[in-house]
């Protein structure tokens, strides 16, 4: 677990910025990439590694980034809604029915898909847990954040390893 | 690269009526999940626009067609990170000038400075990758 400490300590700051209003619209593309690179700096500072880093570190730190920082950004999502019994689905209600109404789809699925995110927001608002809505959070988290956080390690490799000679394997 | 780029500006290129529903929808659903697709932002030709922002169709754009022309390269090593940086550079000065009011949103200056960025791009994550298949082999 230690070994990889620094990808918990970057992945639960990317959780958390996941949730803040504005910097969560950033978080796939931009967030989660700086994270990883982050993670990597703490790691080599952590184990007073001067040298390059492997590709296969950087991949593997990157990947758990993103682990973290889904579970924790899930996690305070999940939370917040339970406390509050809203969230951005529940304000954004009216205009995605009149969005699913205008999408080309045939009536009966239409009507399925407005009763089932009637039923989501209705159950949000009663309980502030909805499974539905968990279980697309989780999901959706879990994807996102893995394939940018691998990325983010990946490149975050190049950007180290370019500061340190080619020799310098230590 | 191409599929997914292809993908994020299909109700352009066909008549979205003329597929099925649940494959629009589905596609509509997987490009939400990594662009905010401002109504605003998309890019439009007559009156189909594409499911992603202006900014990430460049970006998508630039990955696209940067894969096609290294399709035949067999390994690309890009050592500086100095035009990485550059282009990232390109695109915040974008970003914020316009988040501050200096200039209104225009979609070709977020196509074109998105498309530089995911060209580049691209090629960083293509040299990782292969980078990582190489000591995964050793």
């Amino acid at each position: 677990v230690k070994k990889y400490l620094s990808s918990f300590v970057a992945g639960f700051g990317a959780g958390v910025l996941q949730i803040v209003p504005v910097a969560k619209s950033f978080s796939c593309c931009l967030i989660l990439p700086i994270a990883s690179y982050l993670a990597l700096v703490l790691d080599r500072k952590a184990n007073n590694n001067l040298g390059r880093i492997d590709f296969k570190k950087g991949a593997i730190i990157g990947l758990l980034t993103g682990l973290y920082a889904s579970v924790f950004g899930s996690s305070f999502e999940i939370l917040i809604t339970l406390i509050t019994k809203n969230n951005d689905l529940v304000v954004a209600y009216p205009e995605l029915m009149k969005l699913i109404a205008e999408f080309p789809l045939g009536q009966s699925m239409i009507d399925q898909s407005q009763m089932m995110l009637e039923s989501v927001v209705e159950d949000i608002k009663q309980y502030g847990f909805s499974f539905l809505y968990t279980l697309a959070v989780v999901v959706n988290n879990l994807f996102v954040n893995t394939i940018f956080g691998l990325i983010g390690g990946l490149i975050g490799v190049q950007i180290i390893n370019s500061k340190i000679p080619k020799d310098n394997n230590e | 690269m191409l599929i997914w780029f292809t993908g994020s500006v299909f109700p352009i290129l066909i008549d979205i009526s003329s597929i099925s529903k649940n494959v629009a929808a589905l596609f509509n659903f997987t490009y939400t999940l990594v662009c905010h697709s401002d109504p605003n932002k998309l890019f439009c030709l007559d009156s189909n626009c594409s499911i992603v922002c202006s900014r990430c169709l460049g970006i998508y754009l630039g990955a696209a067609v940067t894969s096609m022309f290294t399709l035949f390269i067999k390994t690309i090593d890009i050592r500086s990170v100095k035009p990485l940086f550059a282009v990232s550079a390109i695109m915040l000065i974008e970003v914020i000038s316009y988040n501050v009011g200096f200039y209104s949103y225009n979609k070709f200056t977020a196509i074109l400075t998105g498309l530089l960025f995911g060209s580049c791009c691209f090629l960083y994550i293509r040299t990782g990758l292969e980078k990582l298949i190489a000591e995964l082999k050793k």
